[in-house]
């Protein structure tokens, strides 16, 4: 197993160093250190430390994937869970830009998927102002969406309206 | 505008192929740009081809009767039926629109099948005068918009139905209005709208039970009209190269009613899920979906229905995962399938 550390140089020019293993997950980082290795460090200009800092643990800790060790597939699976738990909106989107231009397959799967999830439960209106998204519907839109779920609710039985709209 | 403010529209794009099923309707509510991303044929190839698919059980179950009005007048008679989808891995149930029918009562013992992204519910009986109906009605998960298919040329009743690999809904056996076991076949174009007459069985098949195993369709056991309830052990496989059927001697080891406890085993052998050694053991309905098994049912005659997981994965032992129902879909399931999207 290689041991070769690999310095990355953030936007604010602040170094990280993780084994070459770890930052070859990166198919960016891959390419750019295929030829020769920059001096001070590869120089990442869109990635903030704050958003590096989360990436250089994401790439530590995936180093080595288990193969068929379902245990160990667990206990990956209960990190990634908890290495999203805490973050912010905007941090979780600045990390999607990062995997998405470092070019880490996993990482990207696993924070989209957290946006998407994210929305599980919500109402409309939640969704909305989670994204900040504007209501582009006509009022006749929106009576006729309303219209469609009255339908559906009277033809399937007693306070179901909540069902449809909410999922729960 | 952006799918989603702040990212650019292919990342966008990434984070609502990864929204659970169940979640669309709500998503598609949101504005123009997601409600026409979310209604296009092209966004499910794109989950499809990410494999970000989900199996998804739709259900047809019995909803519970609404609580007496304090002054004590009588509630208006909800519809006994509905249908409803659960995802296992979101763990969520959500309700579908009623059927296109009069009043929108789904019809009693209708069976449902899935063809693609589509849901075709087919036959049962008018669930006001009992009579079997040959209604066919078509959802679509893609436009979440209902339409009534062609009607099902004859009608029969507690017949056996499923999909073939080529994308038709068979009907098989069951009964006719004369009481008369049928051991007759039908497949339903879902994109032609049509039906045409396909080889007979072996025998005649009352109250037998379809599924699919691997990429083919089985009729499991049934019984002939004059074997009243005397359940054959034999099954027949729809070959849907040659349109011809394959008789299996000996595949239904139980002397139940096959309906709603046919299951494939490990070794890819039928299995009776009512004889696993799991809490459910009467009235019970089996949706296949892949990796689990949904099994619903009671543990005695005339007890609560329960939903249980099976995982029943070569080489492991059974596993039963008992599943949290809200109380408006804890109903007893008459009816399932299982339907990716």
């Amino acid at each position: 197993m290689s041991t070769k550390k690999i310095t990355l140089l953030s936007s604010d020019n602040e170094l990280f160093t993780v084994d070459e293993e770890a930052a070859n997950q990166s198919l960016t980082i891959k390419h750019l250190i295929e030829d020769t290795e920059p001096e001070n460090g590869v120089p990442l200009p869109q990635v903030h430390s704050k958003i590096l800092a989360k990436v250089t643990e994401y790439l530590i800790k995936h180093a080595n994937e288990p193969d068929n060790d379902a245990a160990a597939k667990e206990e990956l699976k209960n990190w990634d869970d908890k290495f999203l738990e805490k973050v912010n909106h905007e941090t979780l989107f600045d990390l999607i830009l990062a995997a998405n231009y470092l070019d880490i397959k996993g990482l990207l799967d696993l924070t989209c998927q957290t946006v998407a999830d994210l929305m599980n439960g919500m109402s409309v209106v939640e969704v909305r102002k989670l994204f900040n998204i504007v209501n582009d519907f006509t009022p006749e839109d929106e009576a006729e969406v309303r219209k469609r779920r009255k339908r559906g609710t009277k033809t399937i039985g007693p306070s179901n309206d909540q069902a449809n709209q909410s999922n729960h | 505008m952006e799918l989603i403010p702040g990212l650019p529209e292919e990342l966008g794009l990434e984070c609502l192929t990864r929204l659970p099923y169940t979640a669309h309707p709500t998503a598609a509510g949101v504005c123009q740009n997601w409600k026409l991303l979310l209604q296009s044929p092209q966004f499910y190839r794109h989950r499809s081809l990410s494999g970000k698919t989900h199996k998804l059980a739709v259900l047809v179950h019995s909803l519970p009767a609404p609580p007496p009005a304090p002054d004590g007048a009588k509630p208006p008679a909800p519809p006994p039926y509905a249908l409803a989808v659960f995802s296992p891995s979101a763990g969520t149930f959500t309700r579908l629109d009623a059927v296109p029918a009069k009043g929108g009562l789904i019809p009693l013992f209708c069976r449902l099948v899935s063809v693609g992204r589509k849901l075709v519910v087919v036959g049962g009986w008018d669930p006001e005068t009992w009579d079997p109906v040959s209604d066919v009605f078509v959802f679509d998960f893609v436009t979440r918009r209902w339409r009534r298919g062609r009607d099902m040329p004859s009608k029969r009743s507690f017949f056996a139905a499923g999909a073939t690999a080529d994308g038709r809904v068979l009907v098989a056996g069951g009964h006719d209005e004369g009481k008369n076991a049928l051991s007759s076949c039908w497949g339903y174009d879902v994109e032609r709208d049509e039906w045409a007459e396909l080889a007979r069985m072996s025998e005649e098949r009352d109250e037998c039970e379809g599924i699919v195993v691997g990429n083919e369709f089985w009729v499991v056991s049934g019984y002939g009209t004059e074997r009243q309830g005397r359940f054959e052990a034999s099954a027949e496989v729809y070959e849907a190269g040659t349109g011809r059927w394959r008789r299996v001697e000996g595949a239904w080891g139980s002397s139940r009613c096959p309906r709603g406890c046919v299951g494939v085993g490990s070794d890819g052998k039928l299995v009776c899920l009512a004889e696993l050694g799991g809490e459910v053991r009467v009235g019970g309905y089996v949706v296949e979906l892949g990796e689990s098994t949904l099994f619903t049912g009671s543990a005695s005659q005339g007890g609560p229905p329960l939903f249980y997981l099976v995982d029943r994965r070569e080489g492991q032992n059974v596993k039963w995962t008992r599943v949290d129902v809200p109380k408006e879909f804890g109903g007893f399931v008459q009816s399932g399938c299982c339907l990716e999207i």
